[in-house]
């Protein structure tokens, strides 16, 4: 037996109350049930967060949130699913909400942050992997820091589709269902992206090259 | 194919790989969130939740957040026992039939604004021993990751209030979390909110301008259907 002190008395009416709609409500369109088609049932909040862990935790994290802000992170945007759970009536409409609660705090995290002027530490040492000699570590550091550069230079809506399509390799239906945009905009905003992202890649590129040149 | 150079995608694999989490990180976060490290009541603060939680943070760790739990537990369990008397004698040993996000982690700084939603569900009474208003102080703290509680706890506030026709208290919450929350993860929930609470106030005009203010600045959001159905506009 165990009492949660923050959820106790949180009744689904009360919850409801407090999330002012349901997620079916602000379900995009495209990730809708099919006319005609029973809705599945909708998953547990424990089913939400094993099967959306990892979505949300890479798409934090390729949105901007450092390794050290991550754990809080990720428990703020379940949360918030937690406490709207109740408010979710197809399965098909949870993994645009959730996405939508991720952008959020990911966002409501960063502008913290700016408005504080603290950068946050670097966490490139927590990339260092035992499994990698020290140069390949430094290596792929170094990696990671021009990603996370070349991302945050990206105008974002581009940078969304981007990250959903090559970091997280969803699929451009599945995309498109997540931020509930047509499949033809996903791949024009997605084309130009990789054009971008390649283009400012092979600039950084040269800029290194030109700064190891004797 | 994706149409990169070499150098792009070599940048996109570091990434994946990079950005994923281990399944250390699964493993602590999910235990947390799925409830595998909850403090049980009677155990509370026992050996066994001591256990659970210091394999996930630490025993130093765990010894800090149990000294600022504790008395917050203790608070809690208390008022849970003199509000729940009336209506359901052993409320307090029911299992939770869904697991809840185990927030203790960070128990020691946000517990007790979390603790407020439901708290607020109390009927209050002159004579309660912990009011509802008083039992859970929205804790005041600067680290970011207890701001979205704090937003929560307030915006928890004013939908009860609202709910139990104090539509001036509601307002009141609104207010204070407009002013520490101006651009707050929640923001939108508190535009809709207002615009209900606005209209149980008989201010239909100003609920009609924050309406408007919502179409305006974010016209496809999603809590524009429940705040037009509030006045009918």
């Amino acid at each position: 037996m165990r009492v949660d002190f923050l959820t106790k008395n949180a009744t689904p009416e009360h919850l409801q109350e407090f999330m002012a709609t349901s997620p079916a409500e602000a379900a995009h369109p495209a990730a809708t049930s099919q006319a005609g088609e029973p809705p599945l049932p909708v998953p547990s909040f424990q089913e939400l967060c094993t099967r959306y862990f990892d979505f949300v935790w890479k798409c934090a994290r390729a949105f901007g949130c450092k390794s050290d802000e991550i754990d809080d992170v990720v428990q703020d945007v379940f949360l918030v699913v937690q406490r709207r759970h109740s408010d979710l009536k197809e399965e098909a409409a949870a993994r645009g909400w959730i996405y939508s609660i991720t952008r959020r705090v990911v966002s409501s995290q960063r502008r913290r942050l700016r408005a504080r002027n603290s950068r946050a530490a670097e966490d490139i040492e927590s990339l260092t992997s035992p499994d990698r000699s020290p140069l390949a570590a430094a290596e792929h550091n170094n990696e990671v820091r021009v990603l996370s550069t070349l991302l945050d230079g990206m105008e974002e809506r581009k940078r969304e589709v981007f990250v959903l399509s090559e970091i997280l390799e969803m699929s451009g239906r599945e995309i498109a269902e997540t931020i509930g945009v047509p499949m033809n905009t996903v791949y024009s905003r997605l084309r130009a992206a990789r054009e971008e992202f390649d283009a400012a890649a092979q600039r950084q590129r040269k800029s290194l090259e030109r700064r190891r040149a004797p | 194919m994706n149409g990169m150079s070499s150098e792009a995608n070599q940048l996109v694999n570091a990434g994946r790989e990079a950005f994923a989490p281990t399944e250390a990180d699964r493993s602590r976060l999910l235990a947390a969130l799925t409830g595998t490290a909850t403090i049980s009541l009677g155990v509370a603060i026992g050996a066994g939740a001591q256990r659970s939680l210091s394999g996930i943070f630490g025993v130093a760790h765990v010894a800090r957040l149990v000294a600022v739990a504790l008395p917050v537990v203790a608070a809690g369990a208390y008022w849970l026992h003199v509000s729940t008397q009336r209506t359901e004698p052993v409320q307090v040993a029911q299992p939770v039939h869904q697991a809840q996000p185990a927030v203790v982690p960070r128990a020691a700084e946000p517990t007790a604004p979390m603790a407020e939603p439901g708290a607020l569900e109390a009927p209050s009474e002159p004579s309660a021993p912990v009011s509802p208003e008083r039992s859970v102080p929205v804790v005041e703290t600067s680290k970011p990751g207890n701001e979205i509680r704090q937003e929560v706890a307030l915006l928890s506030k004013a939908q009860a209030a609202l709910s139990r026709g104090r539509p001036q208290e509601a307002l009141a919450a609104l207010t204070e979390h407009a002013q520490r929350f101006p651009r707050g993860a929640l923001s939108e929930e508190r535009a809709a909110t207002r615009v209900r609470t606005l209209c149980a106030l008989g201010r239909t005009r100003e609920a009609a301008a924050e309406l408007k203010r919502i179409e305006t600045v974010n016209p496809t959001s999603a809590y524009l259907a429940r705040a037009r159905e509030s006045c009918a506009f």
